[in-house]
């Protein structure tokens, strides 16, 4: 059989990312994400309670929530939870699988992890407390191999061990070639990372270059201490430690970390692991182990206040592909995606102004349109990574929401139904059409009235009058725009869609005083009275 | 002047003048004319008598016999050998007259006598008649009377005494009028005014005096040399029709210096078929040639041509009998062809014809351009249409269309639905009749074809069908199974496509233009393909040819002939250069109807004009805009005196969708009402939307299809257009035609279409969008809520809702002015009876050809025009 259309099914495009412990993550995240959309579209002040409390309140569902409370798996607390983040230095693993080679010696081997050692030493220094071993579990030992590793099945493996990173690489001979793999399980979130490579044909680069991988794979772990709407301020873990190497530092300006809220419970141990999604901390200034966050999120307030057993640490993330596909589905029914909406992205730094963002929308945007699954693929901008996207139906701004794109392959934006909205748009945009044609029959009979009234030709002026009473009145478009209002603020009620009824509402409302405003009772009676008065 | 003197003035005066003009009265009364002048004369006389003042010249003239003017009077008449001819100009201006020379050869030059010479005698007889029962005192016989003209008085006579009677026996001669012109005629052809005698010869005919002797032969000498003049000018051809036109009235003319007409004729027409021989033009030689033996079959120069041409014509039968042994049927037909060009009545070549022509079957087709012509219209003409359609065969094809089409294949035995509608078994043809063209395929071409158009790298990529298609498999070489991932609403209508060849990858950086022809150029579905290629003929032949000794052979070659205007490709088809065409003007189907040589088939869809607007041209976004160019158009007036002359539409429906108003698409009028024209509110609209627009309208330009009759159509409607302040340009020429793919740039901003929709389900998408498929991107230009609703229509499940939002479709596009659809026109494809196995309603012009049998025609005897037969026939 040829596959010829497997659409990669959510589950498991996350459990490729993340492993299936990541899928939990990575599901509360989207439920978060439905809320913050729920939220950045709500006007209402009781929408706003509403999903305010929802975003409070989001659970995992236990079959999914494999962010175990067991014992096994909890972290329980550390003796050294005393001393601050910033003089915590890592307790990093690398495990390191060698292939089958020949070539690949005891004695090779031996050196390469030896090498790894001073490289570590000798670029981070007292950042990172390493332990490196040879790995011998890998099974197949190589790139299929850690392909097959899922987050849970690492979190299992290194639950209990007492290190804040571990990096599992690999190392294969390919012909003339020597490949370097890893992949990065992270304990604060418990989530195995993407999948790395390097190649190079030199037996003698090959520790430089698995160190450079391990390097380029870890993401370091912050702190958020203070936050507001606007700005946070973070200290980074083993920071008081710095780089010997002033390029291998930790924290720059304008690198990126996602949220995440770790949930305790009395005993301090890991209930729930939550990712804020469509939130990011942006690094404006750095000191030392201390920077400031410029904060970019859909959520009203994305990182709320102080909470008892609440962990907020937030962790980088850096853009490795070339373009994420945003897939937009509907809430309710996410089988069905969301085909041929417009999704505008903003590439450029966020400008303060309504008028501002409004010209960005129209000239700078990149105006993307949803394929027939619901798709749009955004490119990475490298010159500044933090994008606005905008979603829209019609008239109506479903989502905005800022979106650092290369870090993920995939990612799902749910949002709610707009087609009932949409429908009504439609409807009300034929009914605006033959508005246009009575309101322009009105006025070609008034000017030819006035013309034969001066002419004194009454009784063409009288045949124009006719005609003049004979068009539509706005008794007509009244009962038309009833005629569309009613059957769809009835659906939408029957679908507790309260967001899509108020805009209908709001739609009608509109066009009702377009209607006022052509088709007034007083034009009619004015234009009467000047006849009158001009015979 | 005593009172009595005057009166009797007067009347002589007056019999003078009714004498004069009494001479020109025609016909019966005539005769009747000359008796009551003879009853006025005697009554004048007696009158005279009565009261004894009678004339002297008078009573001299009749008392002394006719004595005439006395010997003093003699002097004042001109001599014969004094006289000159009249010129052309007096002939012209003057009053006719005639020279009466007496004995003594004066020339008295009077209104013209009577009786004038007449081949019936009948005004002699009559005034025989007259002049034997005449009354007491009546003039005796012998006497003639005259009436001086105005030249033949003389300075010194008396003008009131200008009518008088000669005594015959004191005439020499009478030179008549007509005699007198006809000797100017021989004056002015000595001197080659031919104009000028043949107005004389003219102006003579119109006097009645067409039989007056020796007008014939003027009027011979006349024409042949004027025959010869345009032999000497090198118009062989004109003097040719001179000759014949002598050869009707003289075979036997011979001039005066002896040269006969016989040896005129044959130089000339020896030289005109010459010339026709050179130029290979065998139809033009045969022309002249039986012009010529028309006049005289055993002429020596017909008989020579006609045994050369036979024994061309027998060399070319030859040769076709042993190309046709040699199994080169095209080459034998061809030179048999040839053959009945050269000379159609050689003997054997008729059975010789008729066999090779039914081996190797023909069928010649006018057209007004051949596809690819280049053209500033972007689209796909309607002839490259029809190129498509002969060259290639789809999967599935529409079989007949009522309300909604019905699909057959020529690739599969049998389609199957399975699991309710989620999968599809389709079982391939093992094999083909002979009479088919296309290639017998495997499921793996199939296969590979669908790969192709599911892959999005790959520019086949159909992102409709991709989105229906789960998977698909080949179970085996016959047998396939696609499985779809939602089940399609018209399952085969998707798979309308040609198959085509997907070895290899195309290369990156490729523009999608090129990729395009790339992909035309791998199609594996053909069934006709080019053979031979010049300005004015394409020929196609079938990719398999039909096999030795079967019983019936089909059409083996099609041959498309360009032509120049529509009236150029009808003569053409009256003339058998051609046997059908695929369109021809709708005011032209009586004529063939009414023909039996004949057949004129209704195109099963009708064919829908309408008018797109592009979405990126700024003026044409605004709905206000869009709104007043509809109501401007007198639709109806456009249809009737431009696309049918005919007031009664009866071949053509003013419609408000781009889809045939009998399809299941188009909702009933309850619903849609094609909009009326308007012109006051179209003013008034147009007002609007120049304040909205804040700016004067820029001309706008208009692209339409290259055919005279939808040209003429599009002129018409910018003329409308124009009363509202829009302007609108047809462009006609331009350097660069723009891509499809371009469509989408704001060069244009109105594109006229002709298009027969009979899919709306899958083609409304495609037509909207100006693209060859249903892409997603194509949409960005319409508003959301018309996106939605498209996407709804490809999401629908089923036929009850897929047709229902059809109808919502068709209302909201109306009132959206998205495009103007103006008319549909039933058209028809007109075929020469000769061609059987045509369908009955075809859905384009080449259906079924390769079943079609042409039934050979041989060329007829070139029939002579109506003058020349007329005229030998009349002489026969």
């Amino acid at each position: 059989m040829i596959g010829v259309r497997s659409a990669i099914p959510r589950k498991r495009v996350l459990q490729r990312r993340f492993g299936s412990k990541g899928l939990a993550v990575c599901l509360s995240a989207m439920l978060l994400a439905e809320v913050l959309l729920l939220n950045s579209q709500s006007t209402s002040a009781g929408e706003k309670s509403e999903l305010d409390s929802k975003s409070t309140e989001v659970k995992i569902q236990k079959d999914e929530a494999t962010v175990s409370t067991s014992s096994e798996t909890s972290v329980k607390k550390p003796k050294r939870a005393e001393v601050p983040i910033e003089l915590q230095p890592y307790r990093v693993q690398v495990s390191i699988t060698f292939g089958s080679d020949p070539l690949l010696t005891m004695g090779y081997r031996e050196s390469v992890l030896q090498k790894i050692r001073a490289a570590v030493e000798r670029i981070l220094g007292q950042m990172w407390t390493l332990k490196v071993e040879e790995n011998l579990w890998l099974s197949p030992p190589g790139m299929r191999g850690l392909e097959q590793l899922t987050s849970e099945s690492e979190t299992e493996r290194f639950g209990k061990a007492s290190c804040d990173k571990v990096y599992i690489v690999t190392v294969e001979v390919l012909g003339g070639r020597y490949r370097i793999s890893g992949r990065e399980w992270d304990r604060s979130t418990q989530v195995l990372g993407r999948l790395a490579t390097r190649e190079t044909f030199q037996r003698r680069t090959v520790a430089a270059d698995v160190f450079t991988l391990v390097h380029g794979l870890f993401q370091p772990i912050v702190a958020i201490d203070e936050a507001d709407n606007d700005t946070a301020t973070i200290r980074v873990q083993a920071g008081q430690f710095p780089s010997v190497d002033p390029d291998a530092a930790q924290l720059t300006t304008k690198q990126f970390f996602i949220p995440i809220f770790r949930y305790l419970d009395k005993k301090k141990v890991v209930r729930k692991i939550q990712f804020l999604p469509w939130t990011y901390l942006m690094v404006q200034s750095v000191d030392r182990a201390r920077a400031t966050c410029s904060v970019e999120s859909g959520l009203r307030a994305p990182l709320g206040g102080a909470r008892r057993r609440v962990e907020k640490i937030a962790i980088g993330i850096r853009p490795s592909y070339g373009a994420t596909r945003l897939i937009l589905v509907p809430r309710k029914n996410p089988s069905k995606p969301l085909i041929s909406h417009h999704v505008n992205v903003v590439m450029n730094p966020p400008t303060s102004s309504k008028e501002s963002i409004k010209k960005q929308l129209e000239i700078e945007a990149l105006h993307l349109l949803t394929d027939r699954s619901g798709a749009v693929t955004i490119p990475v901008n490298f010159e500044y990574p933090l994008v606005k996207l905008y979603v829209h139906s019609g008239t109506s701004l479903l989502a905005r929401v800022p979106f650092v794109s290369g870090v993920e392959p995939e990612i799902y934006l749910r949002l709610p139904s707009d087609s009932l909205r949409l429908g009504v748009e439609g409807q009300l945009a034929l009914l605006e059409g033959e508005l246009v044609d009575t309101v322009a029959r009105r006025a070609t009979h008034i000017a030819l009235a006035r013309l034969y009234a001066r002419d004194g030709k009454w009784e063409q002026v009288d045949e124009q009058i006719d005609g003049f009473k004979k068009v539509h009145g706005i008794k007509y478009f009244e009962q038309q725009l009833k005629a569309i209002q009613f059957p769809a603020v009835q659906a939408a009620k029957l679908q507790k869609n309260r967001s899509a009824e108020f805009r209908i509402k709001r739609l009608i409302q509109r066009t009702t005083d377009v209607l006022g405003r052509h088709l007034s009772p007083d034009k009619i009676r004015d234009f009467e009275n000047e006849m009158d008065e001009l015979r | 002047m005593s009172k009595h003197t005057r009166q009797h003035s007067e009347r002589s005066q007056s019999v003078a003048k009714h004498a004069r003009f009494g001479s020109f009265q025609i016909g019966l009364v005539r005769g009747l004319y000359v008796i009551q002048i003879t009853m006025i004369l005697l009554a004048v006389f007696v009158e005279n008598v009565a009261t004894g003042q009678t004339r002297q010249l008078v009573l001299t003239t009749f008392e002394s016999e006719a004595s005439g003017p006395d010997e003093d009077e003699k002097q004042r008449y001109p001599k014969l050998n004094e006289m000159q001819l009249p010129t052309v100009e007096e002939i012209f201006k003057k009053h006719p007259f005639d020279w009466v020379v007496t004995n003594n050869e004066d020339v008295h030059i009077v209104y013209p006598v009577s009786p004038r010479p007449d081949r019936s005698n009948k005004w002699e007889k009559d005034i025989r008649n007259l002049l034997e029962n005449r009354p007491k005192g009546y003039p005796r016989r012998g006497l003639l009377e005259v009436v001086l003209h105005e030249d033949g008085i003389l300075e010194d006579g008396n003008h009131e005494d200008s009518s008088y009677e000669i005594d015959k026996r004191r005439i020499q001669q009478i030179k008549y009028y007509e005699d007198l012109v006809l000797e100017r005629v021989d004056k002015l052809l000595e001197k080659k005014a031919f104009r000028q005698a043949f107005a004389l010869i003219l102006f003579l005919e119109r006097r009645r005096d067409s039989n007056w002797p020796g007008m014939d032969r003027r009027k011979n000498r006349l024409i042949f040399l004027d025959a010869m003049r345009m032999r000497d000018q090198k118009k062989p051809q004109s003097a040719l029709v001179f000759f014949e036109d002598l050869y009707a009235r003289d075979p036997e003319y011979r001039d005066s210096q002896d040269r006969t007409l016989q040896e005129e004729i044959g130089q000339v027409c020896d030289g005109l078929i010459r010339a026709a021989l050179v130029q290979s033009d065998f139809r033009q030689a045969r022309f002249f040639l039986r012009r010529l033996t028309d006049m005289d079959p055993q002429h020596q120069v017909a008989v020579k041509w006609k045994a050369d041409l036979v024994a061309r014509a027998k060399n070319l039968l030859t040769q076709s009998a042993n190309a046709s042994q040699d199994g080169k049927h095209d080459e034998a037909v061809s030179l048999l062809d040839r053959a009945t060009r050269i000379w159609p009545t050689t003997p054997g070549l008729r059975d010789a014809h008729r066999k090779a022509s039914n081996r190797f079957q023909r069928i010649k087709v006018g057209v007004l351009r051949f596809a690819g012509d280049p053209t500033p219209y972007f689209l796909p003409t309607d002839e490259d249409k029809r190129h498509n359609h002969l060259i290639q065969t789809t999967l599935f094809e529409i079989d007949r269309s009522d309300e909604a089409p019905h699909y057959r294949s020529r690739f599969f035995e049998e389609w199957e639905p399975t699991d309710l509608g989620r999968q599809m078994v389709f079982t391939l043809r093992q094999s083909r009749s002979y009479w088919e063209s296309q290639p017998v395929v495997t499921a793996s071409s199939i296969a590979s074809t669908l790969a192709a158009r599911l892959d999005p790298t790959h520019p086949a990529y159909d992102e409709r069908m991709a989105s229906y298609i789960h998977s698909l498999t080949p179970r085996s070489p016959f047998e396939l199974v696609v499985n779809f991932s939602r089940v399609p609403v018209r399952t085969v209508a998707l798979f309308r496509f040609p198959l085509i060849a997907v070895e290899s990858e195309l290369n990156s950086g490729e523009t999608v233009d090129s990729n395009e022809l790339k992909l035309a150029s791998k199609v594996l579905s053909w069934r006709f393909k080019i053979h031979e290629k010049s300005p004015q003929r394409v020929v196609y032949r079938r990719i398999a040819p039909e096999p030795e000794n079967v019983n019936e052979y089909h059409v083996a070659e099609v041959a498309k002939i360009k032509f120049n205007s529509y009236d150029k490709a009808i003569q053409g088809l009256n003339r058998g250069e051609v046997s059908m065409l695929p369109r021809v003007p709708i005011w032209t189907i009586d004529k063939f109807r009414n023909d039996e040589r004949y057949v004129v088939r209704d195109y099963a869809l009708p064919t829908t004009h309408v008018l797109q607007f592009n979405p990126n041209s700024e003026p044409l976004k605004n709905l206000v805009l869009r709104r007043a160019m509809a109501y401007a158009l007198n639709r109806r007036q456009v249809l009737t005196e431009i696309i049918l002359h005919d007031s009664e539409s009866r071949r053509g429906r003013i419609v408000s969708a781009p889809f045939p108003s009998n399809s299941y698409a188009y909702a009933d009028l309850s619903m849609v009402v094609p909009r009326e024209h308007d012109l006051k509110l179209a003013y008034a609209l147009a007002v609007v939307a120049e304040k909205q627009l804040k700016e004067k309208f820029r001309p706008l330009k208009l692209y339409c299809p290259p055919e005279p009759v939808v040209k003429a159509a599009a002129e018409k409607l910018i003329e409308q257009w124009k009363r509202i302040g829009v302007t609108v340009t047809l462009i006609t020429q331009s350097a660069a035609r723009p891509t499809r793919r371009s469509a989408m740039r704001p060069q244009w901003d109105l594109v006229y279409r002709t298009i027969q929709m009979a899919e709306p389900i899958l083609e409304l998408w495609p037509f909207l969008t100006i693209d060859t498929q249903a892409h997603v991107t194509s949409l960005i230009h319409l508003p959301d809520w018309l996106r939605q609703e498209l996407v709804g229509l490809d999401q629908a499940g089923d036929w009850e809702t897929a047709v229902s939002l059809l109808h919502r479709l068709h209302q909201q596009l109306a009132a959206y002015v998205h495009s103007i659809p103006l008319w549909e026109v039933d058209d028809v494809i007109v075929i020469r009876k000769t061609v059987r196995g045509f369908p009955k309603h075809p859905i384009h012009s080449y259906q079924d050809i390769e079943r079609w049998i042409v039934q050979p025609e041989f060329p007829t005897v070139l029939p002579l025009g109506p003058k020349i037969r007329g005229k030998i026939g009349k002489k026969l």
